[in-house]
């Protein structure tokens, strides 16, 4: 043993011997167990041996006959899915670009051609060398097989997929081990844990030890999670988060529910706009980590109204006595000039940290064998242990787990400083293994949160999920009627999407919404600390229920609007005054933004003859947008409408639109209206505000992913000057990490090579 | 109060109960130590009869004095804090098969280590891994570092040492290990840049160690 390998080993020993004594590593007890285990007998273990053969043996000879009935008579369920199957193979053939627009997408060329693109410089050299390592294609030229637009993006139960293919085992948690993200420790030594766990689920791909990369491993082989292949700024790359991959695994299966952009509506004949306000920001971190991962996000994976909402903005304050104020700003669009952009800005009442109630929080940890990636629970543990330590004596934590079933391992436990060793220690112990009945987990998390329901204070259930329920309850509306239920009690339920490859995104969305809560998705350490201690009043403190919002607009000064994002939020204009229809709810501080696209009814003929020609025409024919649009033959028992007759207030009054607001309070039953007109000064975009600007920039950068029709002539160049010039105090620097995942996208696309030649 | 670990919440977690991988419960051939056996152990026997010359009211005393130290141990061998659970009762099923054949402390204390080496490299070899390091050299400087029990002294020597800690050791070694902060939030508390943290800790990780040795061999004089 040389002295720099004795120098390691005894660093490694205190470093541990630390752990032990001021971390959570502590030492398991096993002796119940064992004590248990000594007194079975030679007979007793005869005859229990002999039990599992009988059972086994029968369970071999129900298989049999099962499968001589299938082999004998295949039911016509059977041949449809397999014909189905058939189907996908060859859709599979043609090319993943081949039903849909997406050879079109952010450049008008395939991406198989984008991806021909050099590795930008911000990669380490050894996440380059251990990729190289682990396998023998170009991640780059892998994007194409990554882009999946659809409501089920890619459920690789049915995609061909041969063993042989070089595509399996790409997702090889051995080549994940370039950086072990998810260790807790920032300092020291990566945690075996994580490590043995990337390497099971590499299936021995990678040659032992090759994915430890090289550049930066500590001597002795093990090493730091911060130090090998691990981007200062991100995180190590996950190239192949969402691939079709393993059809035994069922890795790669993110789900996301297909939107169709709103479509312009004629004020004529659509005065109301009607929506549910949504705070979620999941679909920002979803696309960020989908971009810093060299992949191109499913264009239903990106909700722009989320993408604009993930940032603050600078909107005054409530001051007179309500929840939150109401601002409303209008100038030119930036991506269709002769139009106008209105943007509704919410602003939340902010609430101190010490002078936010008690709270009353039932971690509702799902452990099932999907959760084992790096990205996932090891990153649960660190974002609730972050959590705990923002917390203080007036609060209380249980940690309810689910898998297979569903247990407690903390029961509810005040968060004083003597507690909080063991409730750290509950929370180290949380381990991932079996399938996932999340519903029995939800259940049992809303009883323990309600026996210990502190009144006035934050009740809330904490999901953090990959959304993978494949046991019990597992179809969305019963979940949903589940939480909505609970919901009415006052305990109130936050989701925490981890992770990809299994990600349901669509399941927790919706029962975030139902469950009078926010849905966020968590993907790195930043955006822990951002929703547990940043943001941490925000994320549990909930100061208004059921926000819809009606805006009336003034047909004398618009021919044509369009609600930019919250597609799946709008609610039929008779909702907006009905206090039994849910919507969503606000957290402290908390900002909302709204952007409508205004059409001028000087501008109207021209552009329903440009929308025409994208077959996206204007519609007057009702309050939803969901059709399919086109002519309509005269009415034979109708003569047609009466010409339109303004009031006086629409001549005189000069204003644009009227913004009413409905809320409840978090206990209350009865909703609050607020209303707001606004006026049209004839703003230019250049004299708008910073934050206007700022927002306009994000919700195109959301159109151009989403390869929005209506995305005029904006392109990633203009979004990334208008943010950069727009970064205000961005004093977290969320903005340019905005910025720079634009300038990023530029470069994986032909635009951006374009700039560059 | 109850903290327990989640696999055992379930029930169906992996670190389920010794009692169901005895056979109480259901089957878990990972469990068992063993198609392929542990290294230095026969395999699985058959018929299987449990060889049980412990006394079985020795046994929980055994497993008492002893389980701290042999998961502190296969963590130091590169286990991960599940994995050592593991190995932990794979090692004492081990144990309950083949007793240590001497009671003297020291022994049996050398003894355990041997099986949960085997028991940890058999846990690798399921997974197709490696150690990471020498376990041989590990095993020595174990053997030098804990001459009288299995970790408590250091601990003990290491409570006292940290108390002589202060100014930014004292702060960088409480980000760390009890908040539980990321080196680069700690280089953003101490103005420091991040390779100045990993310094910093490594540096007083230095002084500690050298503090508990000098504790540990006073009290052995």
């Amino acid at each position: 043993m040389d002295n720099s390998q004795r120098e390691e080993l005894l660093d490694r020993l205190m470093h541990q011997t630390l752990e032990e004594k001021l971390g959570s590593a502590k030492p398991c007890d096993v002796a119940d167990g064992l004590s248990a285990a000594a007194p079975v007998s030679a007979t007793l273990l005869w005859s229990r041996t002999w039990f599992r053969l009988a059972v086994a043996a029968s369970v071999m000879v129900s298989v049999g006959i099962v499968a001589m009935k299938y082999e004998s008579g295949e039911s016509k369920g059977a041949k449809d899915d397999r014909r189905s199957a058939t189907m996908l193979a060859s859709a599979e053939k043609r090319g993943p670009y081949a039903d849909d627009d997406m050879a079109d997408r952010l450049d008008g060329r395939p991406p198989a051609l984008i991806v021909a693109s050099p590795a930008p410089a911000e990669y380490d050299e050894a996440s380059i060398a251990g990729d190289q390592a682990g396998m023998n294609s170009d991640p780059l030229a892998e994007i194409d097989a990554t882009i999946s637009d659809a409501t089920v993006a890619s459920d690789s139960s049915t995609t061909p997929i041969s063993p042989d293919s070089p595509k399996m085992g790409l997702r090889d948690y051995g080549n994940r081990g370039l950086g072990g993200r998810g260790g807790n420790r920032g300092e020291g030594y990566a945690t075996h844990r994580d490590s043995g766990k990337q390497s099971e689920a590499g299936v021995g791909k990678s040659p032992p030890g090759a994915n430890l990369g090289s550049a930066n491993k500590a001597p002795s082989g093990y090493y730091y999670h911060d130090d090998v292949g691990y981007n200062a700024k991100r995180g190590p790359r996950d190239f192949f988060e969402d691939r079709p991959v393993n059809p035994d695994t069922g890795e790669g299966r993110d789900r996301f529910a297909r939107l169709t952009d709103n479509r312009f509506l004629a004020a004529t004949d659509n005065p109301l706009s009607t929506f549910s306000i949504d705070v979620d920001t999941a679909s920002y971190s979803v696309v960020r980590s989908r971009i810093e991962a060299r992949q191109l996000p499913p264009p239903a994976a990106v909700r722009v109204e989320e993408l604009v909402n993930y940032f603050s903005y600078n909107y005054p304050q409530p001051t007179d006595g309500a929840p939150f104020a109401v601002h409303v700003d209008v100038a030119a669009c930036p991506w269709t000039a002769k139009h106008r952009l209105v943007r509704i800005g919410l602003k939340g009442k902010e609430i101190a940290k010490a002078d936010r109630p008690a709270s009353n929080l039932v971690f509702l940890v799902d452990v099932s064998g999907s959760m084992q990636p790096l990205n996932k629970l090891p990153l649960v543990r660190q974002g609730l242990l972050r959590l705990v330590s923002e917390l203080d004596e007036r609060d209380r934590v249980a940690i309810v787990v689910y898998a297979g079933s569903s247990g407690c391992v903390l029961a509810s436990t005040p968060c004083t400083q003597a507690n909080k060793e063991r409730i750290r220690s509950a929370i180290a112990a949380l381990e991932s293994g079996g399938s996932t009945n999340g519903a029995a987990g939800i259940e049992l998390a809303y009883q323990i949160a309600q026996d210990h329901f502190v009144k006035g204070g934050a009740n809330r259930v904490i999901l953090c999920t990959d959304g993978d329920f494949n046991v019990g309850t597992t179809d969305d509306d019963s979940l949903k009627r589940l939480v909505a239920d609970r919901a009415k009690s006052g305990v109130f339920l936050t989701a925490l999407g981890f992770g990809m490859g299994n990600h349901n995104d669509q399941m927790l969305e919706t029962i975030a919404d139902n469950g009078n809560g926010a849905y966020g998705y968590i993907d790195d350490e930043r955006e822990v600390e951002k929703l547990f201690v940043r943001q941490l009043s925000g994320t549990l403190i909930t100061i208004a229920k059921d926000v819809k919002i009606q805006v009336e607009f003034n047909p004398a000064l618009v021919g044509a609007y369009r609600l930019i994002g919250y597609e799946n939020r709008i609610l039929a204009k008779e909702d907006f005054n009905n206090d039994k229809k849910d919507a969503g709810d606000i957290g402290a501080g908390h900002t909302v933004t709204a952007l409508y696209e205004i059409v001028p009814p000087s501008e109207l003929a021209e552009a329903i003859k440009a929308n025409a020609a994208t077959s996206e025409g204007i519609r007057n024919d009702g309050a939803r947008n969901d059709g399919e649009g086109g002519s309509v033959d005269a009415l034979a028992f109708q003569r047609p409408k009466q010409e339109l007759e303004l009031t006086e207030a629409a001549k005189t009054s000069g204003d644009l639109l009227l913004v009413k607001l409905r809320y409840k309070a978090p206990d209350g039953e009865r909703s609050t209206l607020i209303k707001t007109p606004a006026k049209d000064a004839g703003a230019t975009f250049a004299a708008a505000s910073s934050d206007f600007k700022f927002a306009a920039s994000v919700a195109a950068f959301g159109m151009i992913l989403r390869q929005s029709p209506f995305r005029g002539d904006i392109t990633l160049a203009a979004v990334e000057e208008t943010a950069n010039a727009n970064l205000g105090e961005d004093a977290d620097g969320q903005r340019k990490e905005f910025v720079n995942l634009v300038r990023q996208l530029r470069g994986m696309t032909a635009e951006g090579r374009g700039a560059r030649d | 109060m109850d903290v327990m670990p989640a696999s055992r919440a379930l029930g169906n977690g992996r670190a389920v109960s010794l009692a169901e991988a005895s056979g109480d419960g259901a089957p878990l051939e990972h469990r068992k130590p063993a198609a392929d056996g542990l290294d230095g152990l026969p395999p699985d026997a058959s018929p299987p009869i449990a060889p049980l010359d412990l006394p079985s009211l020795a046994l929980p005393s055994l497993v008492g004095r002893h389980q701290a130290e042999i998961w502190r141990y296969v963590r130091f061998l590169g286990a991960g804090d599940a994995q050592a659970d593991d190995v932990v009762q794979d090692t004492f099923l081990a144990v309950l098969k083949k007793p240590p054949s001497c009671r003297e402390p020291a022994a049996v204390r050398v003894y355990l280590r041997m099986i949960a080496r085997n028991a940890f490299l058999a846990s690798l070899r399921k997974t197709n891994r490696q150690a990471e390091f020498d376990l041989d050299a590990a095993e020595q400087i174990w053997a030098q570092t804990h001459p009288r029990d299995g970790g408590e002294e250091r601990l003990s020597a290491l409570d006292d040492c940290l108390g002589q800690l202060d100014g930014r050791a004292k702060q960088a070694i409480d980000l760390a290990y009890r908040e539980n902060q990321s080196r680069a939030d700690i280089a953003a508390k101490l103005e420091m840049s991040e390779d100045g943290v990993k310094s910093l800790l490594r540096r007083t990780r230095d002084v500690l160690r050298q503090c508990v040795e000098r504790k540990i061999n006073a009290a052995g004089e």
